[in-house]
């Protein structure tokens, strides 16, 4: 299912925000919603937000959410060189963001399944730091792909 | 959009983050809950339900004893409560999501995704 949802052109390799609120809305930015539909699930990822940070630690964070208006599973990867105030739990700067939305529909274990295995890829990529050179979005993709592989 | 439908989508939202916080499977995956952030989180749903009028926030909870939600997207003409395909009159009306509509099956309030 990760493998899958890995793409190309969802990957940000130089992100511009330096808050929280820029970089959910940078997140957003792959995926082409209409405003409104951006603007609703903005609000629900910072709900998320909201009651606790997703931002795991050790540079990495992973913002998440279902919402009404989402016809599909989308993850989007990006990476910011100069790190954002993320409020994450070490309280240091995040790097490298998995944004994962889903529908309600989408049954809970997949999503949830899906969240497990980005958290453990995170986990791995919070112990290496050569992932911050890469500047080829496929190539940056293969590299996620390689260490999913690697379970 | 209809005011009173994307009120109802927001709180569709709201409802299923409390759940989900809730659900073991997401507990166990080790993201920050703040139990105390939860009361402003259960605010802003009040807040929702206050700009909401009465009678379609009762359906709303009506619903939501019945099914679980109380508000469901149709994709591909399907309501995804009762996956029963939309009648085709229906399916091909413009304007879609400009007023509040409900499934012609089940009754659950609709958003066409």
């Amino acid at each position: 299912m990760l493998e899958k949802l890995l793409r190309e052109d969802r990957v940000i390799l130089d992100m511009k925000a330096k808050t929280k609120e820029e970089a959910l809305k940078e997140l957003l930015q792959p995926l082409h919603l209409d405003p409104e539909k951006e603007e609703i699930v903005y609000d629900a990822l910072l709900k998320r937000e909201s009651i606790g940070s997703t931002g795991i630690g050790k540079g990495i964070a992973i913002p998440h959410s279902r919402s009404l208006v989402l016809d599909q599973v989308a993850l989007v990867v990006g990476r910011s060189k100069q790190g954002v105030d993320f409020d994450a739990l070490d309280k240091k700067p995040v790097y490298l963001f998995f944004l994962l939305l889903a529908p309600p529909q989408d049954p809970g274990t997949l999503y949830l399944i899906t969240l497990g295995k980005i958290a453990h890829v995170a986990r791995k990529l919070s112990r290496r730091k050569d992932f911050m050179d890469i500047e080829d979005p496929k190539e940056f993709v293969e590299y996620i792909r390689k260490l999913l592989e690697e379970e | 959009m209809n005011e009173d439908l994307e009120r109802l989508i927001a709180l569709h939202d709201i409802d299923q983050l409390l759940r989900e916080i809730e659900n073991p499977q997401y507990r166990d995956l080790g993201f920050e809950v703040k139990e105390q952030r939860k009361a402003d989180l259960n605010k802003a749903r009040q807040e929702i339900v206050e700009s909401l009028p009465e009678s379609i926030y009762r359906k709303y909870e009506r619903l939501r004893a019945k099914y679980g939600r109380g508000i469901a997207p149709v994709v591909g003409g399907i309501c995804m409560n009762c996956f029963i395909q939309m009648p085709t009159a229906v399916v091909g009306m413009g304007q879609k999501n400009q007023q509040l509509e409900t499934c012609s099956n089940c009754g659950i309030f609709i958003y066409w995704v």
